[in-house]
């Protein structure tokens, strides 16, 4: 008896032993990749010798009519700890991940681990182009024709099938990126059968794309636009040998491929050229990238990022608390409330079991005032009721400090920004006395304001259409209905989904609505401020913003390339914007990331995506 | 049901209505007895809720020179407010504060038509001074009663107050002879008819008025006096100065994430839930037994026909179906969700009644009916449906319960209004701020008012059962 416990008890002090060797032996190994890493590293910096065509690439920087420019951004820490896996939550499944049809800010996420356009946005100056796939960009002197230098010697990698099954056999072979998988990406984002309606707007100028040798192309547009710049830099290569044939290899039929292009088989496999390969994707539970260790540029230090696919918020941070998951990027407002606002001193981010920082949404929230229904079609009221509306104090109070007032359609921090733009303040008397001016009069002694216009009676009494999935916006329309009932007016609040919302949008049915729109670096007003568009079924002017003025301005802005001058016009129309009010700018909100401190040099990115892990790494 | 009580006791023939022997059992069950009057108390305290909390003072005075035009003097701005439809937002707060008008006055009314001399014990050769001095004595008061509150209540109000008084001396006049039964149900109808109209009258007339900012207009301090509720906050009026505050003497449940009272929102809440249960109850309630009737009592192909209605009705999860149904609805008020609830829910008081109408058809007293020549609605509605229609009132008892209960499901899954206070919206509010205490207070309140209601309906469920007969 007693012999056996001893040796249960030896057994186990070995197996301790056994453990502690183990972990000795990986961490070995991890300073050894790291060193390595370092190494790479220090060779890349001083001169790439050893790579071919190295200085080429350098060189070409120098070019004064490269419109690449060297990147002033660090996205590799350099004295990372290599390996492990991150964690990070996700709320919803994606719907697929073809990169082109696709268009939501996960699966775009997902790809800037995956892929990687020709050039990217120099996330320390957003203005600025820094190579990519493609070393050199040039363009003509009215950039209507671009030419595109690519990078030799990149692969495509793999798409993850199950490489036991012979049928996959075709796909043992490398495949280099050339000039013809960067034409096929103009070729099916042009086409009309393929369902990427988010880009058609933008390449439908482009007049021809043409291959002039393996590894560079010629992006021609019809007439010089603004953001054929954004655009044709922006753009990436898709893998053509895979597109245009079937699972087994056979090659498709030519007319073929742009239908059979929106349901691909490669779609559950997407692939790409980035530091990161996809390797699996189950719905309702996670997706497993891991590190591209072929990666052609400088590798990042984490080996596996797992996206968990947690739809509850309250599931998602007691697993971030049990340590099951590294990292949320947005924390309930009301977690913010409880554990960091008013968290006392056994808050996991007080006792630092947990990390958090406050970063800028880049997208904004408003209310949308339908201008061709007699309520809103005088300016005065819509001031009016932005006057009315406290942002300030529900901003402090109800939102918990997580917003910025927003005055105008660009994001605060962006240049644009017209700086003698005050907010309007929250004053019902001001209100009332618009109102009053725009001939609203309670004549009925109702408390409620009436006008008379083309005989016809109108009570000032209207529907907010509002998300109903928004506990904060849900709290927000009560603040303000409750301060409109002080003025006379009465808001009727209807929570709807997202389908039936838009839908009303659509059919132009409804007097108000709450909204928010995404923000780029890139402004293009054209879209949501013409008022071409306020008359194009399924269009963005939903509020029916027509101003001639501001026509002149957004027309001028799509062939201006001077930035000066374009700031100058921006802020132009920030001012028409701020004095029409078409929209009530609520507010742009934050959002509260947190993180287990395992999780170290988390830094953000000034623009999307925020939360760009290549920067980041694991400490055990 | 304090009347009913009296009547028991004077009922001294050996006669007994049926209900009157279920209400002798049921007395005996002292905890359903007693969650009865529990129910009644909430219902009270429904009815009450703006005399415990409104942000309106029943008495103001702002002396000349202070504040608008309009308010100087003496007001009781208080009574005006409560049929104000831009105060009250729901045609459910409008009701119960009618009814915190009317209930009062009927009983009065019944009160004084009935205790002042009994006609059917009197000799009828006798002048009828005891009816005379009755009609008189409530002539006054409501002449008093308008003349008090004219000026404080809408004219309508008044006008339906009087309406009743008029109704009572008609009953009063009606009924000399009958006994005190038919009188009591003869003035119940005619009091619902009176105060339906009464009711209809003042929500459909809309009554509306400026907002006024009492509080402020207070703590100016010129001078100005006023009297308010014990509690000076009103459902719906939010402060963003106080938002998610802690349980404390100013805010006896805390406030919400917009700085509204949350106790003041529980407490008109009751109305709500109670509206909800006995309103959706009362849809299908209506839809089952009509349906179950028609299907116990002509049997074959139109039996079959309900039958399979029924069936497929049921096949259907309950929940998925209200939210699908929910979904067709834009600008879900409370109604509807009363509307989805009551059109979902009538199978299983169906399948009762078609039960006891199988039994009853072939009974003597119904084929006595039919030898009669009586036609067939006068045989269904007539004849069988009061000897079919007890078990109903046990399944309505449980089925109020669980109205409310889906409707704080419904509430909970993001269907209905979010901004009226009801039970359901006040739990999901304080589950998505995490605020324990309004988890916490409303999930009482439905326990509370479920379990009474599941007493009594256990309690009367075993009243109406011959065989536990004590």
């Amino acid at each position: 008896m007693l012999a056996t416990i001893v040796s249960m008890w030896q057994n186990h002090q070995m197996s301790s032993q056994v453990v502690e060797l183990n972990q000795s032996l990986s961490e070995l190994d991890r300073t050894m990749s790291s060193i390595h890493r370092q190494l790479e590293r220090g060779i890349s910096v001083s001169g790439t010798a050893g790579v071919p065509g190295g200085d080429q690439y350098a060189d070409a920087l120098n070019d004064p009519d490269n419109l690449l420019e060297a990147p002033t951004d660090e996205l590799i820490y350099a004295d990372a700890q290599e390996g492990g896996t991150l964690r990070r939550l996700m709320l919803t499944d994606p719907a697929g991940f073809n990169w082109l049809v696709e268009n939501s800010v996960d699966v775009n996420e997902i790809m800037t681990y995956v892929h990687e356009g020709f050039a990217r946005v120099d996330f320390n100056d957003p203005d600025n182009y820094v190579p990519s796939l493609a070393y050199k960009v040039t363009a003509n002197d009215d950039f209507t024709e671009y030419t595109v230098h690519l990078r030799e010697g990149v692969y495509w990698q793999r798409p993850n099938v199950d490489m036991s099954d012979p049928r996959y056999e075709w796909l043992r072979e490398r495949q280099e990126v050339t000039a013809e998988d960067a034409v096929f990406y103009f070729e099916m984002a042009q086409h009309p059968e393929v369902q990427a309606a988010h880009i058609a707007n933008y390449v439908e100028d482009i007049k021809e794309v043409e291959q002039l040798d393996r590894y560079t192309f010629r992006v021609t547009w019809d007439r010089p636009i603004y953001h054929s710049r954004s655009t044709t830099m922006g753009g990436y290569p898709l893998p053509k040998y895979l597109y245009t044939r079937d699972r087994d290899g056979n090659e498709l039929p030519e007319e073929m491929v742009p239908a059979e292009f929106n349901n691909h088989w490669t779609n559950d496999y997407p692939v790409g050229t980035g530091p990161y390969r996809f390797i699996s994707f189950r719905a309702g539970d996670r997706i497993v990238l891991e590190r591209n260790d072929d990666y052609w540029g400088e590798l990042p230090p984490i080996e596996q990022i797992e996206y968990r696919i947690i739809p509850d918020a309250d599931a998602g941070f007691a697993q971030l608390m049990r340590g099951q998951i590294d990292f949320i990027p947005r924390l309930d407002y009301s977690r913010y409330r409880t554990e960091i606002v008013r968290g006392g001193d056994n808050s996991p981010f007080k006792t630092g079991e947990l990390e958090h920082d406050t970063i800028d949404q880049f997208a904004y929230h408003y209310i949308g005032w339908n201008a061709d229904k007699p309520l809103f079609e005088d300016r005065r009221v819509r001031k009016a009721m932005t006057l009315a509306f406290n942002r300030e104090a529900i901003i402090e109070n109800a939102l918990h400090g997580l917003a910025t007032i927003q005055t105008g359609p660009y994001y605060w921090d962006h240049p644009a920004n017209n700086p003698d733009i005050e907010p309007l303040p929250f004053d019902l008397e001001r209100a009332a006395e618009l109102l009053d001016e725009a001939g609203w009069v309670d004549q009925t002694g109702d408390g409620i304001r009436n006008k008379e216009i083309d005989g016809e009676m109108h009570t000032f009494r209207f529907t907010l259409i509002s998300y109903n999935h928004r506990p904060e916006v849900q709290r927000w329309v009560s603040v303000y209905a409750d301060d409109l009932r002080r003025i006379g007016v009465e808001l009727r609040n209807d929570p709807v989904d997202w389908a039936l919302m838009q839908r009303r949008m659509e059919e132009k049915n409804f007097d108000a609505f709450t909204g928010g729109w995404g923000l780029g670096w890139q402004i293009d007003l054209y879209q949501i401020w013409h008022s071409s568009q306020a008359d194009v079924p399924r269009g963005s002017n939903r509020v029916g913003f027509r101003n001639e003025e501001a026509d002149v301005i957004i027309e001028a802005l799509r062939t201006e390339f001077d930035e000066d001058k374009r700031i100058e016009l921006l802020r132009e129309f920030h001012e028409i914007v701020h004095h029409e009010q078409p929209y009530t700018f609520a507010y742009a909100p934050k959002e509260v990331s947190a993180w287990q401190p395992r999780l170290q040099n988390v830094v953000f990115q000034r623009i999307r995506p925020q939360s760009y892990s290549l920067p980041w790494y694991i400490s055990e | 049901m304090t009347s009913q009580q009296d009547d028991n006791q004077t009922a001294a023939d050996d006669y007994q209505t049926y209900g009157e022997i279920v209400w002798g059992q049921f007395k005996k069950y002292r905890i359903s007895y007693w969650s009865l009057y529990g129910v009644a108390a909430l219902f009270v305290l429904a009815m009450v809720s703006p005399v415990l909390a409104m942000n309106i003072p029943f008495y103001l005075y702002v002396p000349e020179g202070v504040g608008p035009e309009t308010l100087q003097g003496t007001s009781y701005p208080w009574f005006v407010a409560l049929f104000d439809q831009n105060f009250f937002d729901s045609g459910v707060d409008i009701f119960f504060n009618f009814l915190l008008f009317f209930l009062p006055f009927a009983f009065l009314t019944w009160f004084v038509t009935n205790k002042v001399g009994n006609p059917a014990e009197a000799d009828p050769s006798d002048p009828p001074i005891g009816f005379f001095a009755g009609v008189g004595i409530l002539l006054a008061a409501f002449f008093v009663v308008v003349v008090l509150l004219n000026g404080l209540l809408s004219k309508e109000v008044a006008l339906a107050l009087v309406g009743i008084g008029i109704t009572a001396v008609v009953v009063r006049a009606a009924t000399e002879k009958t006994d005190e039964r038919g009188r009591r149900r003869l003035f119940i109808a005619l009091a619902t008819v009176v105060g339906t109209i009464g009711f209809a009258i003042i929500y459909y007339h809309g009554f509306r008025q400026p907002f006024v900012d009492y509080q402020a207009l207070v703590e100016l301090d010129d001078g100005v006096r006023a009297i308010f509720p014990p509690i000076e906050y009103s459902y719906r009026d939010v402060n963003l100065l106080a938002t998610s505050e802690p349980p404390s003497w100013q805010h006896w449940l805390g406030t919400d994430a917009i700085g509204r009272d949350v106790f003041t929102r529980i407490l008109y809440g009751t109305r709500i839930s109670l509206t909800i249960g006995v309103v959706a109850v009362g849809i299908y309630a209506t839809i089952g037994i009509i349906l179950g009737s028609l299907a116990g009592y002509f049997g074959g192909r139109v039996d079959a026909l309900i039958l399979r209605l029924i069936e497929i009705m049921m096949c259907f999860p309950v929940i998925f179906l209200l939210l699908t149904i929910a979904g067709f609805i834009e600008e879900a008020s409370v109604f509807h969700i009363m509307l989805i609830i009551g059109l979902t829910g009538w199978t299983g008081i169906a399948r009762l009644v078609r039960g006891e109408f199988l039994r009853l058809r072939n009974q003597d007293f119904v084929q006595a009916a039919v030898a009669l020549g009586f036609n067939e609605m006068r045989i269904i509605f007539r004849h069988v449906m009061p000897n079919a229609i007890q078990p109903v009132y046990v399944a309505a008892t449980f089925g109020i319960a669980g109205a409310i209960l889906i409707e704080a499901t419904l509430a909970f899954l993001g269907v209905g209004p979010p901004d009226i206070p009801s039970w359901g919206q006040i739990l999901t509010a304080g589950r998505s701020t995490q605020n324990m205490t309004m988890i916490l207070a409303s999930g009482f309140a439905i326990f509370l008012v479920i379990s009474l209601l599941n007493l009594i309906g256990e309690g009367l469920r075993d009243a109406t059962d011959p065989k536990l007969r004590k």
